[in-house]
C-alpha cells in the first residue's frame, strides 16, 4: 500500500499526467463529499477542490509516505475546508451560534427524542449547525470511517480530540434533530 | 445515578454496537450494569444508535452530485 503509493506520488511528481489522473480519480469522488459536507455549497466545493489537487500536485515533492497518500490528501483537504470556514466567517463576521458554546446542556427527557427515521435532508441541516472542528473530526469519522488514529493525523489534532469532538458532534446533532 | 461516570465509554459503547450488534469487551461491563436501571442512559443509546445507523446507511450511500466537466477542467489546469 505505501509502495504504491510512494510510486504513484513518485510518478507525479515526474511529471506524469497519466499518474496524477489516477489520483484525482481514486480520491476526487469521496473528498467532493466531504468537502460539501464540510462547507455547504456545491459549487464552492467543486472549486475548493480544484484548489486542493492543484495544491496536490505542487506538494507532492513533500510527501514522504508518512502516511497513506489517502490520508495525505485527506489531510490537505481537510486545511483547505478550514482555511474557507474561516475566511468566510471573517467577511461574514458573523456571531458564533449559541450551539457552540461549550458544556451546552443535554436533554434531560428520559425517552428517546431523536425520530427513528431520519432523512438526509435532516442530517444534512444538522451537520451544517456543528462548529467546524467538530464537524470535521464528526464526518471523517461517522460519515467517511475513519478511526480517531487517522484522524488525528489528518487534523494535526490527538486522538483524544478526536474523540471529544465526536462526541460533542454527537450530543449536538441529538439535540438539533429532536426539535 | 452517576451517568457522567460513563460519559467517557458512551461513543465506543455505540460504536461497538454499531459493528458487531453488541460490544463484548469486559470495560462495558460497568456500564451495562449502569444501563440497565438507567432511563437517561437508555435514552441516550438509542438517540446515538439511530444517528449513526442513518449516517452509515444515508449519507453514505447518498452522496452530493460529482461535476464531471469541473473534474476534467482541474486535469487540465495540472497538466
Amino acid at each position: 500500500m505505501r509502495t504504491a503509493d510512494l510510486e504513484l506520488a513518485a510518478r507525479c511528481r515526474a511529471g506524469d499526467a497519466g499518474a496524477f489522473e489516477e489520483l484525482y480519480r481514486q480520491h476526487a469522488r469521496r473528498l467532493f463529499s466531504l468537502v460539501v459536507r464540510m462547507i455547504g455549497s456545491v459549487d464552492d466545493a467543486e472549486d475548493l477542490l480544484q484548489e486542493v489537487f492543484l495544491q496536490a500536485h505542487r506538494k507532492l515533492s513533500g510527501f514522504r509516505g508518512d502516511s497513506a497518500l489517502g490520508t495525505w490528501l485527506y489531510r490537505l483537504t481537510m486545511n483547505h475546508c478550514l482555511d474557507h470556514l474561516r475566511a468566510r466567517q471573517v467577511r461574514m463576521n458573523r456571531a458564533t451560534e449559541s450551539l457552540d458554546e461549550e458544556g451546552a446542556e443535554e436533554p434531560t427527557a428520559p425517552a428517546p427524542v431523536v425520530p427513528a427515521a431520519v432523512s438526509r435532508l435532516d442530517l444534512e441541516r444538522a451537520i451544517e449547525m456543528l462548529p467546524d472542528g467538530a464537524r470535521a473530526a464528526f464526518l471523517l469519522h461517522d460519515v467517511e470511517g475513519f478511526e480517531h488514529r487517522e484522524i488525528a493525523q489528518i487534523l494535526g489534532i490527538s486522538e483524544g480530540t478526536s474523540k471529544s469532538q465526536v462526541h460533542k458532534a454527537r450530543m449536538k446533532l441529538r439535540r438539533i434533530l429532536s426539535r | 445515578m452517576n451517568c457522567e461516570l460513563y460519559d467517557d465509554l458512551l461513543d465506543d459503547y455505540v460504536d461497538g454496537m454499531r459493528a458487531s450488534g453488541h460490544p463484548g469487551d469486559a470495560r462495558f461491563a460497568a456500564f451495562e450494569l449502569h444501563l440497565a436501571g438507567c432511563t437517561r442512559c437508555q435514552a441516550l443509546v438509542a438517540d446515538l444508535k439511530v444517528q449513526t445507523d442513518a449516517m452509515a446507511k444515508v449519507m453514505a450511500s447518498d452522496l452530493p452530485a460529482f461535476n464531471k466537466e469541473a473534474m476534467r477542467l482541474g486535469l487540465t489546469q495540472i497538466k
